[in-house]
């Protein structure tokens, strides 16, 4: 009986104790960061330390690691979005005709090279536009990974001045 | 066969557009025409320039020129529907000068308003077609 009520005293210690720990859940967790309470604080104090050095990193570091930033803006040059928009507008399905000048199939050799030329061309805007964006991307991606860092940066200024171990 | 067939209307018809100057009518006062292109010629940036018929280069056979609606349109029975805005318009001393873009090209057409007659230029990174023209006003078909 006395063994019991050991088990199940040891198990309620640890329960609390492990309580005081960052959770899954908790906003240092979902920075992927773990936050030790040093100096024994209580799980609600850490709660509250945790929301206010959120806030005041927000603050100092302009940035808010959980809202969305938003989706890369990416200008592409000429192409057929405009004329396919056009095309919506007026309300009907018409192909370009001028920009399929020079671009029939035809087995006519001498015209070989010129229709080669213009789909190449077209080709190559298209390959350019496709790296523009993804050099965008990598790009936005990159500012965001440098602002998240930033931000975790402050967080744990904030709590370790509180007495807590981050990592 | 078909394009035999094609080549000799054509043919005809720019025969009859050069001989009898029944395609190509006078535009004065005209807001909508049709025109069809009888020849082309194409130029690369290696240098190589050729001749042909315009629908060789996938010119349609013929487009209607909407003035008003800033429009280039195939007519309505036309195996395929195409069309091209224009963003500039200008009718000047007897001239009719329509410049626009379409995605790769920018194009240019200088039309003669008395005979009818004139020249499309339609010109990408790597090369040039030129078109000749003959146009008759839509309102008098």
């Amino acid at each position: 009986m006395n063994r019991l009520l050991s088990f199940c005293l040891l198990t309620a210690s640890l329960a609390v104790m492990d309580s005081s720990i960052a959770q899954p859940g908790s906003l240092a967790s979902s920075l992927g960061l773990f936050v030790y309470p040093s100096a024994d604080q209580e799980p609600d104090r850490l709660e509250l330390d945790e929301f206010q050095c959120y806030q005041w990193s927000k603050n100092a570091t302009g940035v808010d690691p959980l809202v969305a930033q938003p989706p890369a803006r990416v200008e592409v040059s000429g192409g057929e979005a405009g004329a396919a928009g056009r095309s919506a507008v007026r309300g009907a399905a018409r192909a370009a005709l001028i920009a399929d000048v020079a671009d029939r199939d035809t087995s006519d050799a001498a015209w070989a090279g010129a229709l080669l030329g213009a789909r190449r061309g077209r080709r190559d805007q298209q390959a350019r536009n496709e790296q523009a964006e993804r050099n965008a991307e990598a790009e936005i991606t990159a500012q965001n990974e440098a602002q998240t860092e930033n931000f975790k940066k402050g967080f744990s200024a904030c709590m370790e001045g509180r007495k807590y171990t981050v990592k | 066969m078909n394009r035999l067939l094609r080549d000799s209307s054509l043919a005809t018809l720019a025969g009859m557009a050069f001989s009898t100057g029944v395609w190509a009518d006078s535009l004065v006062d005209s807001n909508n025409f049709l025109c069809t292109g009888w020849s082309a010629a194409t130029c690369t940036t290696e240098g190589e320039c050729d001749v042909t018929e315009a629908w060789r280069l996938n010119m349609p056979d013929f487009v209607t020129v909407d003035l008003e609606a800033e429009l280039l349109l195939t007519p309505e029975a036309s195996d395929e529907p195409r069309e091209a805005e224009f963003e500039i318009r200008r009718r000047d001393e007897g001239l009719i000068v329509l410049q626009g873009i379409q995605e790769d090209r920018a194009w240019s057409w200088v039309i003669n308003e008395t005979s009818g007659e004139g020249t499309m230029s339609i010109s990408s990174d790597s090369s040039n077609v030129t078109v000749f023209t003959v146009c008759t006003p839509t309102e008098g078909l």
